[in-house]
């Protein structure tokens, strides 16, 4: 499936994963682990914005264009390989950044270890968040 | 028990199979959760945004023989989200949870996603979940992220699996 999908090699790209304001822990400041695993909609594929294309903030613009919410970006970068994972681009006819980090190999046990691992990367480096949003 | 909650506005969808509503006790908000029939065992709950407020939170079921679970306030948590969650789901959600704060578990963070609802717990070190999930059922997950090493345990109904992960969560509130 993802044959004509180009992995993603360069280890020092930035990946912008936006979290859903339903995603945003108030009291701990910080993102469930939720939303650094794909729901079982996303057919093991974690939608990300590629850093090489689009900043942090035009990514967030873009996805609330379409219609979604965000409380914010938060980026993962040569952690997804770390992790275990692949990133494979994977442009849309309205965002040309689009990119998923494929966990469609790995059990259900494993994805929720990895996402929490994910998470914990994510927020040491959050990188947009737009003002006012904060529930 | 007794948790204190952060939610937000509560709606129930056209498509919904238990009714939500949310009434003033005693100075505070009270949330309750049914299903319209006895017939329907299903819902899709849909939560909306902000404004949150502290509320209490009681959730009950009417499965004949199951009987409702205790009133749940959950203590700085928020359900967010939309869920489709089974009533017997929710007896047995609530059942666990009732039984992982009697050993000491401090409230969790507590949501309903597109496949259910979950609750979430952060201890230094460790991430522990507790997930109700149509149609697996309850899962629960330990993550310990020094050793980078993980537990889960399908919590079947009757059996062993809800006084595993109640040992699991001992050992994470016990001072060693």
């Amino acid at each position: 499936m993802t044959s004509h999908r180009a992995r993603l090699e360069d280890q020092d790209e930035l990946l912008h994963r936006q979290v859903h304001p339903h995603m945003w822990k108030v009291v701990e400041g910080r993102p469930s682990s939720s939303a650094f695993r794909p729901s079982k909609k996303d057919d093991g594929q974690l939608s990300v914005a590629r850093g090489s294309k689009v900043s942090a903030e035009e990514a967030y613009r873009r996805y609330v264009a379409r219609g979604l919410s965000s409380s914010g970006v938060w980026s993962t970068v040569a952690e997804v390989t770390a992790v275990g994972l692949v990133a494979y681009d994977d442009p849309l006819p309205d965002d040309d950044a689009h990119a998923f980090i494929d966990f469609r190999d790995h059990k259900r046990g494993e994805i929720e270890h990895i996402s929490n691992k994910l998470r914990s990367f994510a927020c040491a480096r959050l990188s947009y968040r737009p003002e006012g949003d904060a529930p | 028990m007794n948790f204190n909650l952060y939610y937000g506005d509560l709606m129930s969808s056209p498509a919904a199979k238990i009714s939500i509503g949310s009434h003033p006790v005693g100075g505070r908000q009270r949330l309750d959760l049914r299903p319209s029939s006895p017939q329907q065992t299903a819902a899709v709950v849909t939560i909306g945004a902000a404004p949150f407020r502290l509320a209490s939170l009681a959730a009950k079921t009417a499965m004949p023989g199951v009987g409702p679970p205790p009133p749940l306030d959950v203590q700085r948590a928020r359900i967010l989200g939309i869920g489709v969650v089974t009533e017997g789901r929710i007896s047995q959600f609530f059942k666990v949870l009732s039984q992982v704060t009697e050993v000491g578990m401090p409230p969790p963070y507590v949501y309903v996603d597109d496949e259910g609802l979950v609750a979430e717990w952060s201890f230094p070190g460790h991430e522990v979940s507790l997930h109700s999930e149509a149609p697996e059922g309850l899962w629960a997950h330990v993550s310990d992220m020094k050793a980078d090493t993980y537990k889960e345990r399908h919590l079947a109904t009757d059996g062993s699996g809800p006084a595993e992960f109640v040992g699991w969560v001992q050992d994470l509130v016990t001072p060693r």
